[in-house]
């Protein structure tokens, strides 16, 4: 709804009461939304140790946060499959998974489900692969 | 979504969860009101203050 002020206000408060609720980072997103670098740069060290401890992070979002390749290829495996792999498709068909991770990057990029990533992964599931 | 709800926990999780209901639905305005509501019962309810946020 662009409510960035709001949002911030009541990410603030939320984080006061539950600092571990898996939307706490929504935080950061929102503060990245209106450039508040004041809001993110205290965030952005808390955030380390929270990716450190495993917690699940936007990659796009750590993009605009950081160029730390470890921070990023810690949070960007879970976030799309591996490269390599070959998975089979109802039918008989396999997939080396590049259109599926391209579909999920898109997604994540959004933020929601989108019709060209749902486009992408229709149209692989086509694809007569090895 | 008139009708008046008995005071408690389950009014505060139930508005609460109407709001996230009319998310689904893509009523945001209508979702942040039953969320403001939640909220107005109890100020630290962390949900409702996420969800709010998250619109």
């Amino acid at each position: 709804m662009r409510r960035h002020g709001d949002a911030l206000v009541a990410y603030e408060g939320a984080r006061a009461i539950a600092p571990d609720h898996p939307d706490a980072d929504g935080l950061i997103s929102a503060a990245l939304a209106v450039c508040d670098w004041a809001r993110t740069a205290p965030l952005t060290a808390d955030l380390y140790a929270r990716i450190e401890a495993g917690w699940p992070f936007t990659p796009f979002a750590l993009l605009g946060l950081c160029d730390d390749p470890g921070a990023e290829s810690q949070i960007a495996p879970p976030a799309t499959p591996p490269t390599g792999y070959r998975r089979r498709l109802p039918g008989g068909t396999t997939t080396d998974m590049t259109a599926i991770r391209l579909a999920y990057l898109v997604w994540g990029h959004f933020g929601h489900g989108s019709w060209t990533a749902a486009w992408i992964l229709v149209s692989n599931a086509t694809d007569r692969g090895g | 979504m008139s009708e008046r709800w008995p005071s408690g926990r389950t009014t505060m999780a139930a508005l609460n969860n109407r709001g996230t209901a009319l998310k689904g639905l893509k009523r945001y305005g209508e979702a942040l009101a039953r969320y403001e509501e939640a909220l107005v019962l109890s100020p630290r309810l962390a949900d409702a203050l996420y969800n709010s946020a998250n619109l």
